[in-house]
């Protein structure tokens, strides 16, 4: 997985441009309505839901069961559970974070990428894992 | 100008860059109630901010419009059940209240449709980067 502007614009020809960060190797998330995007580098084990582990379907809110059918996305300390993953590895542009919402999710909510032509927020389950240490 | 709700809403003219349709939006989860979500427009993320529920008075209204604000700490796109167009307006610029967002809305400043508060767009993008 790797964040390669420079390299984009090197094999395009070197013309400067728009600069696009390009992000590739991601986890989709499907969280009841919702869905996340984490880096695929981020994630250290795919594994069942482990009891107070966070579901993102609820809004982070700690402590809410998780449907039984759920997965749990691990980062070293950090556990996330979703409903459903899809691995998906193709290069895409990485969004940035619009001003509003950068408080989110403790400034884990790393940008945004549109995949399958849907919009899909980036959360950093490093910087979660950060948050959960601090918080 | 604007109305949402039954309320009625002036941003600067120079910091209103477009009235957008708003489309199928993405939620954010764990964003705060007042942003309904994002949507991609022109290779940018855009915010939507339910103006009612910001206020405190939310309403069941699927808003299809918003007007797109832009300032130097970012852009929104706030929910608008109806454009009223550019007017000059006259009246008071207190603000109107002195917490949350009221801190951030000025007036009531007065126009042939009634009372309308002016959002302070550059406090007002500020304080809901740090609203949480």
């Amino acid at each position: 997985m790797t964040t390669t502007a420079a390299a984009e614009r090197s094999r395009s020809g070197g013309t400067p441009g728009p600069t696009r960060n390009l992000i590739e190797g991601l986890v989709l998330c499907r969280v009841g309505a919702d869905r996340l995007a984490v880096r695929a580098s981020e994630v250290t084990a795919f594994e069942l839901p482990t009891p107070g582990a966070r579901y993102a379907g609820t809004g982070f809110t700690p402590g809410v069961l998780a449907p039984l059918e759920s997965k749990q996305l691990r980062h070293h300390g950090a556990a996330l559970v979703v409903d459903s993953v899809e691995v998906h590895s193709e290069r895409l542009s990485l969004l940035p974070v619009p001003a509003v919402l950068t408080a989110v999710w403790g400034g884990a909510l790393a940008g945004f990428v549109e995949a399958g032509g849907l919009l899909w927020p980036l959360l950093s389950l490093e910087r979660l894992a950060l948050e959960e240490v601090t918080s | 100008m604007f109305a949402c709700g039954s309320s009625l809403y002036a941003v600067p003219a120079d910091t209103a860059s477009e009235v957008v349709n708003v489309p199928t939006l993405t939620r954010v989860p764990g964003a705060p109630a007042h942003l309904l979500g994002v949507f991609a427009h022109r290779g940018e993320v855009l915010p939507v901010v339910d103006l009612t529920r910001l206020i405190g008075h939310p309403l069941d209204e699927v808003f299809k419009r918003a007007v797109l604000v832009r300032t130097p700490r970012g852009a929104v796109a706030l929910t608008a059940s109806r454009v009223l167009g550019v007017a000059t307006l006259e009246g008071t610029f207190e603000r109107l209240g002195d917490t949350g967002v009221h801190q951030h809305l000025r007036g009531p400043a007065r126009a042939a449709a009634g009372e309308v508060a002016i959002i302070d767009t550059q406090t007002f993008v500020e304080f809901l980067s740090t609203a949480g």
